[in-house]
């Protein structure tokens, strides 16, 4: 699609970008991006050659390309002492106070790139995501009053450090995707310099969204379930197996659930991951593997529940996929923005100890009509706050707004 | 929040409560702290050794005791040391840039103990118990 010569022109900022890239903002981009263009609003992709967030080694071809509609410009990753960064973002991580120095020194070796900052000047509005990366950091100080962050944020040390914020505060404006995200960028920003920085502009919650779907029949949940050697009504859990996803804290309290109930049902994991359950309770789980995305809607509609044991998510996609398909949710109560989403729409509970797990295990998966009444709650709130056309013109409110 | 939502949170603490009250979750005490990320080998040591790796050098603290000219040697003394502070500072800044990266690296070695610490335990609670009968 072609922009009309009275529109704006907008391009997205991402680090890495393309169907085969994983990971929660990448998904937003392409998501956004790809809903925006085919709905009257040509947008461009700038992101670098990388594929890999560890080396960041420029794999893809320089240059334009279309995906999906889109006009992708991929611009070689920039110089960067990968073995400093990891050293300074590992200190973070671990509580340690830097020098602001020395945190610039951090943003100066994360993954950016110099092709991609010039070309960026090109638009009337910048749109860079997620927050911890060098291609955004670094345009939000080259060009901050054209642009805007869809930070992502988590509740994480890093999002604790100065020159987080003074980029926070110095871009246009903010972009959030959930309530939560919100309660947590208000909480950092009044911590910041002694309580004297501010935004610039009111942030927007714009999130990302969901077409309506009818849901799964109960021949395709049951053909899915069979072909994975599995009963529905299973406990779900879809995303990368890894430590930083609570994975490990769910293994922990799944083995309490099964110690402690009476015809306990098993755990199925959806994605990949080198992160695999403890030997004692590895019977009691279902590798589902890469699951593709016609069989997603069928994989989430044969599960009871869904879990998502992860602190640190911005938005929470597989929340809204259990629900459109007709599962209710059991999330960590640590994470402010899922917990949120839970209490806004009554899709769901929160668990805080392995107690609290088994417990809300057995109220939904046990208890008559509750896991029906969750899900149906959280279907209406999916398409209610985050069908495409209430995203897309939250969007245009914002760049309205703020222009 | 949602009412129902509400009402379904108050029936899970109330069922919580009343089986911990009846020894059920007694479990929890046999499993592992479930802080996320893993809780680090001794980690009250390690957050001692993090609080004092920030070196910030004190410039104020350079008084004087001598009677009658104490308070005029004590500025004399606070200007010539503010005056010559700059290269303190600049080390004081790598120090800590140090101490912080040091502490990363302990850090991680303190996740890696109690990963492993973890898996002994698991493999020592199932591990079977001598028996001399069976000798």
């Amino acid at each position: 699609m072609t922009r009309s010569p009275e529109q704006a022109s907008i391009a997205f900022v991402v680090p890495r970008y393309g169907r085969s890239v994983v990971g929660g903002a990448e998904t937003l981009c392409r998501l956004l991006a790809g809903n925006l263009t085919a709905h009257g609003t040509p947008v461009d992709v700038l992101t670098t050659c990388a594929v890999d967030h560890l080396t960041w080694a420029n794999a893809m071809p320089e240059g334009e390309t279309i995906e999906d509609g889109v006009r992708v410009r991929r611009f070689p990753v920039g110089p960067r002492d990968g073995r400093t960064f990891g050293l300074l973002h590992g200190a973070i991580q671990y509580g340690a106070t830097l020098p602001y120095g020395d945190q610039v020194r951090w943003m100066a070796n994360s993954a950016w790139s110099p092709g991609l900052l010039g070309a960026a000047r090109e638009y009337t509005w910048v749109i860079a995501l997620p927050y911890l990366f060098g291609t955004s950091f670094w345009q939000a100080v080259a060009d901050p009053d054209r642009t805007v962050f869809i930070p992502c944020l988590h509740d994480e040390p890093h999002a604790r450090q100065s020159v987080v914020l003074d980029a926070l505060c110095s871009v246009r404006g903010l972009m959030l995707n959930a309530p939560g995200e919100r309660d947590l960028v208000n909480d950092l920003v009044a911590g910041h310099r002694d309580g004297t920085a501010h935004l610039r502009t009111t942030p927007w919650i714009v999130g990302s969204g969901f077409d309506e779907e009818p849901l799964p029949t109960s021949a395709q949940v049951v053909a899915f379930a069979a072909r994975h050697g599995v009963d529905p009504g299973y406990i779900l859990y879809a995303g990368r197996r890894e430590h930083g996803k609570g994975v490990a804290t769910m293994y922990d309290h799944f083995r309490t659930y099964l110690q402690t109930c009476a015809h306990p049902r098993p755990l199925a994991l959806m994605g990949s991951g080198d992160l695999a359950p403890p030997s004692d309770i590895a019977d009691h789980v279902v590798d589902l593997g890469f699951v593709d995305l016609d069989d997603r809607a069928a994989a989430y509609a044969a599960a009871g529940v869904l879990v998502q044991p992860s602190r640190l998510e911005s938005f929470g996609m597989v929340l809204f996929e259990s629900w459109l398909s007709g599962t209710p949710v059991l999330v960590n109560e640590r994470s402010v923005v899922l917990r949120r989403h839970c209490e806004a729409s009554g899709g769901g509970l929160w668990f805080g100890d392995a107690a609290s797990f088994a417990e809300a295990l057995g109220l939904i998966l046990d208890e008559p009509g509750v896991g029906g009444q969750l899900a149906a709650a959280g279907r209406e709130y999916t398409l209610t706050d985050f069908r495409w056309d209430a995203v897309r013109d939250r969007f245009h409110g914002a760049l309205d707004e703020w222009s | 929040m949602d009412p129902e939502i509400a009402a379904l949170m108050d029936e899970l603490t109330r069922r919580v409560d009343e089986k911990r009250a009846a020894g059920l979750y007694a479990v929890d005490d046999m499993q592992q702290p479930s802080s996320d990320p893993r809780e680090p080998f001794l980690a009250e040591e390690l957050a001692h050794v993090a609080d004092l790796a920030e070196i910030s050098p004190n410039l104020e603290g350079v008084g004087s005791t001598r009677a009658g000219v104490g308070n005029a040697v004590g500025k004399a003394k606070s200007v010539l040391a503010r005056a010559t502070s700059q290269p303190l500072i600049g080390v004081a800044d790598q120090t800590t840039a140090f101490n912080s990266v040091l502490i990363s690296y302990i850090s991680q070695l303190a996740q890696e103990v109690a990963a492993l610490r973890e898996q002994v335990d698991r493999l020592s609670a199932h591990a079977p118990t001598d028996d001399p009968a069976t000798d």
